[in-house]
C-alpha cells in the first residue's frame, strides 16, 4: 500500500509520545520522546482505589491522562495541532480520508483490542492507544503504532469498532493532526512550566494530601500499604495475576520502564545538556537512579507472582506451606516502594526550586 | 466461534523499549526482553484452559455466550455496559441464558461488534484440528459471516 511520502514510522516506549513525535518529526521538527513526555508534564502517581482493572486489582495511573500530553506540548511549545472529537464516527472517517488524500498523518486514539497487527497478548481492551494513520487504499488503512516495528494494516471495520469504544477514558472519535511548527519553539520556558506542572501534580499541600490520598505521593504510600496486605486480600490465580499485572503495568505497557521514571530522567538529562542547567543534570541522573530501584521493586513482584499456582485447587496447600514467605515477600515489595515514595516526596520539591532559580 | 485445537502460540519476538545508561553514562534506549516474556507461553495455555472452560459452561447452560466473551476478554460488567450504552441491570440480565435468549438482533450485532465478532459466534462452536487454516469475514455489520476453510498446502473452499 502506498503510504503518505517522507513519513518515517519509528518504534517509541510509549504510544501517545511516539505519535506525536512521529508526526512532529514529519512536519519537521526533530524532538525526541523524553522531550515530549517531559514538556506534556507525563509523570503522575493514582492508586484508583474504586476502579478495578482486567486482573481485578485497582488501577493504578502513573501518567496524566490520555490526550493530554499532546495537549499540553502544543499549548506550551505554540505548534497548532488540531485536536477534535468528532460527534459521529462517519465525520471522523471522511475527517481522516480527506487528509490522508492530501499527504498529511493522522492521530487517533483507539482501542488496542482492534489492532490486529498486534500479538495476541498484547489486545488488550485499552481504549486509549494511540497511532498515525499514513495511508488507505479500499477499506484498508496503513498505521503507524509505536509498539508495533512494521507498519499496520487495519480494515476499516475495525478501525470502526476501535474508534468509538464508548468505554470509560476512551476519547471516542478523537483526531489529531499538526497543523503548523513555528520556526522558533521556546523550549526552555515550555520545559520550566511542565516541570512546575508535574511537581504540583506530585506534591500536593498538607492538607490537601489527606483529602486525595490515592495521588501523588500520598497516593504511592497508599499503594505501598496496600502491597503489603495483597497475600490476605486476594487468592489463586487472581492474585498470580495482579500481582503480575502490576509489574506488567510499570515496566513492559509502553513506559521506557520503571513507570516512565527513567523517561522524565532522560527529559532532565536532556534539558540540563541542552541549555547548560547543570543542576537539572545531576536531579536527572538521581531521576535515573530511583528508576533502577523502581525495576527492583516490579522484579520482586515479577519473582513473587510467579511462584504463586495458577490453578485456585492448588492454592491452599501451597499457601499453608509457602504462606509465611508470601506475606513476607510482600512486606518487603512494600517497603521498597515505601523508599520510592519517600525519594520522590523529597525529590519533587528539590526539582521545583531548582527550577525556580533557572530563568526561560 | 471458531476454535482451533492448538491455535496462535508465541514466537519470541516481542521486545519493549526502555531507557537505561550505557557503559559511558549516557541515557540511550533499547529494545529489551521483557522479565515476563517466559510467562507469554503460559499466557496463551491459560487462555485456551480458560476458553474451554468457559464454552462447557454455556453448553451446560450456567452462562450465556455474552458472558463467556466477557469474562474471556476479562471485562467488566460496567465497562461492558458503558460500550453497550445500556443500563448495568440490564447487561447483567444478558449474562444469563435465559436473558439471552431474549436479545433481539439488533443488541446481538451490538455485543459481536465489542467483542469483535459476528453475530453467529454466539450460536455455535467450530473446534478445526491441526493442519487446518481458514479465513474469517465478517459482513453486513457482523450480521453474517463467510469462512474459507482449508487444508493447509490445499486451495480453499467455502
Amino acid at each position: 500500500m502506498k503510504t503518505i511520502a517522507g513519513y518515517q514510522h519509528a518504534v517509541a516506549s510509549h504510544c501517545e509520545t511516539g505519535s506525536l513525535r512521529n508526526l512532529l518529526h514529519h512536519a519537521g521538527l526533530d524532538v525526541s520522546e523524553p522531550m515530549i513526555f517531559g514538556t506534556g508534564s507525563g509523570p503522575t502517581f493514582y492508586y484508583l482505589f474504586f476502579a478495578k482493572g482486567p486482573s481485578t486489582f485497582p488501577l493504578v495511573g502513573i501518567r496524566n491522562m490520555p490526550g493530554h500530553i499532546v495537549r499540553n506540548v502544543a499549548a506550551r511549545c505554540g505548534i497548532s495541532i488540531h485536536q477534535k472529537q468528532y460527534r459521529t464516527t462517519e465525520a471522523a472517517f471522511r475527517e481522516a480520508n480527506l487528509l490522508i488524500d492530501v499527504g498529511r498523518p493522522v492521530a487517533v486514539s483507539v482501542d488496542m483490542y482492534y489492532m490486529k497487527y498486534l500479538p495476541f497478548f498484547l489486545r488488550v481492551h485499552a481504549p486509549f492507544h494511540f497511532v498515525v494513520l499514513i495511508g488507505r487504499e479500499g477499506g484498508t488503512y496503513a498505521v503507524s503504532d509505536p509498539y508495533s516495528e512494521p507498519i499496520g494494516m487495519l480494515e476499516s471495520e475495525d478501525l470502526d469498532a476501535a474508534w468509538a469504544t464508548g468505554a470509560p477514558l476512551s476519547r471516542d472519535n478523537f483526531l489529531a493532526y499538526v497543523k503548523s511548527v513555528p520556526r522558533e519553539i521556546d523550549w526552555r520556558s515550555a520545559a520550566l512550566k511542565a516541570i512546575r506542572e508535574t511537581c504540583r501534580n506530585m506534591v500536593f499541600p498538607p492538607v490537601v494530601r489527606n483529602v486525595l490520598f490515592f495521588a501523588g505521593i500520598q497516593g504511592m504510600r497508599t499503594y505501598a500499604r496496600t502491597v503489603a496486605a495483597w497475600g490476605r486480600k486476594y487468592r489463586g490465580h487472581v492474585l498470580r495475576e495482579g500481582i503480575l499485572f502490576n509489574a506488567v503495568g510499570f515496566e513492559d505497557q509502553g513506559t521506557g520502564g520503571a513507570a516512565f521514571r527513567l523517561m522524565y530522567g532522560s527529559f532532565l538529562e536532556e534539558l540540563a545538556e541542552k541549555f547548560g542547567w547543570s543542576e537539572l543534570g545531576e536531579l536527572g541522573d538521581e531521576m535515573m537512579l530511583h528508576g533502577q530501584e523502581w525495576q527492583k521493586f516490579s522484579r520482586s513482584l515479577v519473582k513473587i507472582g510467579k511462584k504463586v499456582p495458577m490453578k485456585d485447587e492448588e492454592y491452599d496447600d501451597w499457601r499453608s506451606s509457602h504462606g509465611r514467605d508470601l506475606d513476607e515477600g510482600l512486606k518487603q515489595a512494600s517497603e521498597l516502594f515505601l523508599e520510592r515514595a519517600r525519594f520522590e516526596e523529597a525529590f519533587f520539591p528539590r526539582l521545583l526550586k531548582a527550577v525556580s532559580r533557572l530563568r526561560p | 466461534m471458531i476454535i482451533e485445537k492448538h491455535g496462535e502460540g508465541y514466537d519470541g519476538s516481542f521486545r519493549v523499549v526502555v531507557y537505561r545508561k550505557d557503559d559511558q553514562g549516557r541515557t540511550v534506549t533499547e529494545s529489551v526482553k521483557s522479565d515476563m516474556d517466559d510467562q507469554i507461553p503460559t499466557f496463551y495455555v491459560q487462555r485456551r484452559e480458560e476458553l474451554t472452560r468457559l464454552v462447557c459452561e454455556v453448553l451446560d447452560g450456567k452462562i450465556s455466550p455474552i458472558a463467556l466473551f466477557m469474562q474471556y476478554e476479562n471485562m467488566t460488567l460496567s465497562d461492558l455496559s458503558a460500550r453497550i450504552k445500556l443500563s448495568s441491570r440490564r447487561v447483567k440480565k444478558h449474562l444469563a441464558p435465559a436473558g439471552f435468549k431474549d436479545l433481539t438482533v439488533d443488541v446481538l450485532q451490538r455485543y459481536a461488534r465489542i467483542f469483535d465478532v459476528a453475530v453467529c459466534d454466539f450460536f455455535q462452536f467450530l473446534y478445526l484440528d491441526d493442519g487446518v487454516s481458514f479465513d474469517r469475514k465478517n459482513r453486513a455489520e457482523r450480521l453474517f459471516q463467510t469462512v474459507d476453510v482449508a487444508v493447509r498446502g490445499a486451495s480453499g473452499s467455502r
